[in-house]
């Protein structure tokens, strides 16, 4: 085999590697409402349809958020510095062992003076925040090869399961009001990646290739008869 | 020679031996405590313990003792505002400070208060009780002691008039567990301590050599009547 020969084989090769197949991809979502922290319920998405390709990979994104208020109000006779946490645990779980916890928090340090005679979670010894807003976000890979996905493979659902278990936290002083409102959502997004066989784009690769090492051949015997 | 073993001279031997007994037995270790508190008061309070001085008439200062004793009085309130159960974990922490007469820290009383409850989901009353809340009594004792020896120490402690030493009462609770709570600490403190002043009696020198004299008189007017 010669060079040329080398070199028009090369290129076939890579042109049918490149455009054998398409990669492509399909989302799914499914979310629960928001509503007070501490509940928990199904979620699901579609599987994979097998017709539609080769499935590549498969992403989990999982958000969980919360939302509310949180407030404090010193009852000591000094000024201290109060410590709060606004924060949950969201967890998903799904087939095969797949799990996910997403854990929202936003936290505060502040300071008060001594006691100012009125509960009202303000004024200089107490303070509120109001529409409290924190998120955290889970990608997780589930692993395809070796049979691994085929819980996510069919013509059925993939069903997962949330839930939300609230962890809100202060402290500070020896005499302290804390107070945390909460409300939590979640949102689950299922990415199929899959490869699509495209075989009109295969042949006419193959069908250029003996084209053109015909003509070469053809090119190759003039130049001999001409000699 | 067994003429200087005569009566007179036991006589004399006697009284000494008794002098000297009497003497050293007033020079030994004694005690006088004095106490002082402080009401049971919201934590983060600050106040002064005062004890009457050391008199110096009495002996030789050797060793200051004192004695603090802390009792923590306090509730932990919550109610869980969730729509699930949860485990609600609740902490009390005080510290009580005792400054020496020089000002540097003297002492130290700590007391700790751990609490989990399993609580249910909100019942929808905000009342710290039923399911969903919880009202625990808080009872804690604690007490240390710290003795000076020092001498620069103790003479600051040696006087006529009364002597202060600053007491400090610092409180952190807190709870958590819960994404929807409602928590109220409460906290006080009260505090008792003792001053123990440890001295040596110094012995009375004229005491002793008066009996002497005066048992020598005796047998003296003896063997001039004999």
């Amino acid at each position: 085999m010669n060079w040329g020969r080398w070199r028009y084989t090369t290129m076939a090769i890579t042109l049918v590697i490149s455009a054998g197949a398409r990669g492509e991809s399909l989302t799914y979502h499914d979310s629960i409402p928001v509503q007070p922290t501490g509940w928990g319920y199904g979620l699901s998405v579609p599987q994979f349809e097998p017709a539609l390709g080769t499935l590549e990979a498969i992403d989990v994104r999982f958000s969980g958020h919360i939302e509310g208020t949180a407030g404090f109000e010193s009852l000591d006779a000094m000024a201290a510095d109060v410590l709060l946490e606004f924060a949950a645990d969201l967890t998903l779980t799904g087939p095969s062992a797949f799990e996910a916890l997403a854990q929202p928090q936003v936290s505060w340090m502040a300071s008060a003076t001594g006691f100012d005679g009125v509960i009202d979670l303000g004024g200089a010894s107490g303070q509120t925040w109001l529409d409290v807003v924190a998120a955290d976000v889970v990608s997780v890979n589930v692993p395809t090869g070796f049979g691994l996905g085929n819980d996510w493979v069919g013509a059925g659902v993939v069903s997962f399961w949330a839930s939300s278990a609230g962890n809100s936290r202060g402290s500070g002083t020896g005499n302290l009001l804390l107070q945390f409102e909460q409300n939590a959502w979640a949102g689950l997004a299922v990415t199929y990646t899959y490869s699509v066989p495209e075989p009109a784009t295969f042949v006419a690769v193959i069908l250029g290739v003996v084209v053109l090492q015909r003509r070469r051949r053809g090119d190759a015997e003039a130049r001999r008869m001409a000699r | 020679m067994k003429q200087a073993w005569g009566r007179g001279t036991w006589a004399w031997t006697v009284c000494a031996v008794g002098a000297v007994v009497c003497g050293v037995g007033r020079a030994g270790a004694d005690m006088v405590s004095h106490a002082s508190s402080v009401p049971l008061t919201a934590t983060n309070w600050t106040d002064d313990l005062s004890f009457p001085m050391f008199d110096p008439s009495r002996g030789t200062l050797e060793q200051v003792d004192l004695t603090l004793s802390v009792s923590v009085e306090g509730t932990s309130q919550f109610e869980n505002l969730d729509l699930a159960p949860a485990v609600v974990l609740t902490h009390v922490l005080t510290e009580t400070t005792v400054l020496g007469p020089g000002g540097s820290p003297a002492m130290s009383v700590p007391t700790m208060y751990f609490g989990v409850d399993f609580v249910a989901d909100f019942d929808g009353a905000i009342d710290f009780a039923g399911g969903s809340g919880r009202t625990v009594s808080i009872a804690q004792d604690a007490t240390d002691t710290v003795s000076f020896l020092d001498a620069g120490e103790l003479g600051l402690f040696i006087g006529a008039g009364t002597i202060a030493l600053p007491i400090a009462s610092s409180a952190f609770s807190g709870a958590g567990g819960a994404g929807g709570l409602v928590a109220l600490m409460s906290t006080a403190t009260l505090a008792n301590a003792t001053l123990n002043y440890q001295y040596s009696v110094i012995p009375a020198p004229p005491a002793v050599w008066l009996g002497m004299i005066g048992m020598g008189f005796i047998d003296w007017v003896r063997r001039r009547s004999g």
